[in-house]
């Protein structure tokens, strides 16, 4: 789209405000990207890390629980694991990157229990179920299970921050290219065409001066 | 406060149960789109989904990577992961810096 301006002074120095503004603008917004950028790379470093610890442990969390699962019957397992241990409770604050909002939990403790269950549940307090009738490969998948899960609730938080990052990073990439490939481009083309007639304007007066001076001195 | 839910196969959130999260057993798709949206009434901060579920449930889950809660994470499967988690973030990398800059070549 072309800006259309008249050809007047005032309308000049207009547009020039305006690309000194937008320029400011796309600097600032340029600055803001490239920080943007650092962050996220910084943090997905850290995400993949994350994951990659994750997907180790799980896989032998999930070694040892089957082979609780191999010694217990079924029934009992269901029933071990029937009684709720306390769910636990997160606690969510929110930080800012940059203008973006982005979320970090964390583990607050346990919402019931907390006060029944000698003190607290966490890792290595006493289980929930009968020691019974339960083996301790049943003890050692759950204790790995607990150990997972603070890496899990970091993981959730690094990930959301990426996905709110990578939004704010794709926004502001877009104003940065429409500024400086749109928008610039065009003020600038509308400041030469002002200016270019302008002086056709001073030509056309100063070639109707000399004409007229002309005349004048002819009588 | 809020929890966490945890939505997958029956053997697979049987652990976290017992390690403090509140899980959703479930072993089939409509099951499994019932105990998303019985999650989404709870009070919950994060939602872990297990890689076969998210395939299937892809599309419902779509829209709640936007909203504040709660946050999805998808779990490596117990056997054998698939890399469904790594490639959502390799897709919003890509989202982020126009080019898929960080796994080139690895793989």
């Amino acid at each position: 789209m072309e800006i259309r301006a008249n050809a007047t002074r005032q309308e000049l120095t207009r547009l020039k405000g305006r690309i000194r503004m937008a320029q400011r603008g796309h600097r600032l917004l340029k600055d803001k990207r490239d920080q943007l950028m650092r962050e996220f790379l910084s943090i997905v470093h850290e995400s993949r890390q994350l994951r990659q610890q994750l997907e180790e442990q799980l896989g032998v969390a999930y070694k040892s629980f089957s082979l609780a699962r191999a010694v217990l019957s079924p029934s009992v397992l269901e029933e071990a694991l029937m009684v709720p241990g306390g769910a636990e409770e997160i606690a969510v604050s929110y930080r800012h990157i940059m203008n973006v909002v982005v979320p970090e939990m964390e583990i607050a403790g346990q919402g019931r229990g907390h006060d029944h269950v000698n003190g607290s549940g966490r890792t290595g307090t006493p289980p929930s179920y009968g020691l019974a009738t339960t083996s301790s490969d049943l003890d050692d998948a759950i204790a790995r299970f607990q150990g997972i899960l603070p890496l899990l609730v970091r993981l959730s938080y690094v990930e959301r921050t990426i996905h709110l990052l990578a939004d704010e990073i794709e926004k502001t990439r877009r104003r940065v290219n429409a500024l400086e490939h749109v928008l610039i481009p065009e003020l600038e083309q509308a400041v030469k065409s002002v200016e270019m007639r302008l002086e056709e304007m001073e030509r056309a007066n100063i070639s109707r001066l000399m004409r007229i001076k002309e005349i004048v001195r002819a009588h | 406060m809020p929890k966490v839910a945890v939505l997958g196969q029956r053997d697979a959130v049987l652990g976290f149960k017992a390690s403090g999260a509140v899980a959703f057993p479930a072993d089939n798709p409509g099951e499994a789109r019932e105990r998303l949206s019985a999650i989404l009434e709870g009070d919950y901060a994060i939602l872990l989904v297990t890689e076969e579920i998210a395939q299937v449930l892809e599309k419902d889950l779509e829209p709640l990577y936007d909203m504040p809660k709660p946050v999805v994470t998808i779990l490596p499967d117990a056997r054998k992961p698939q890399g469904v988690g790594m490639e959502l973030l390799r897709r919003r990398v890509e989202k982020a810096i126009g080019a898929d800059i960080l796994f080139k070549g690895e793989e």
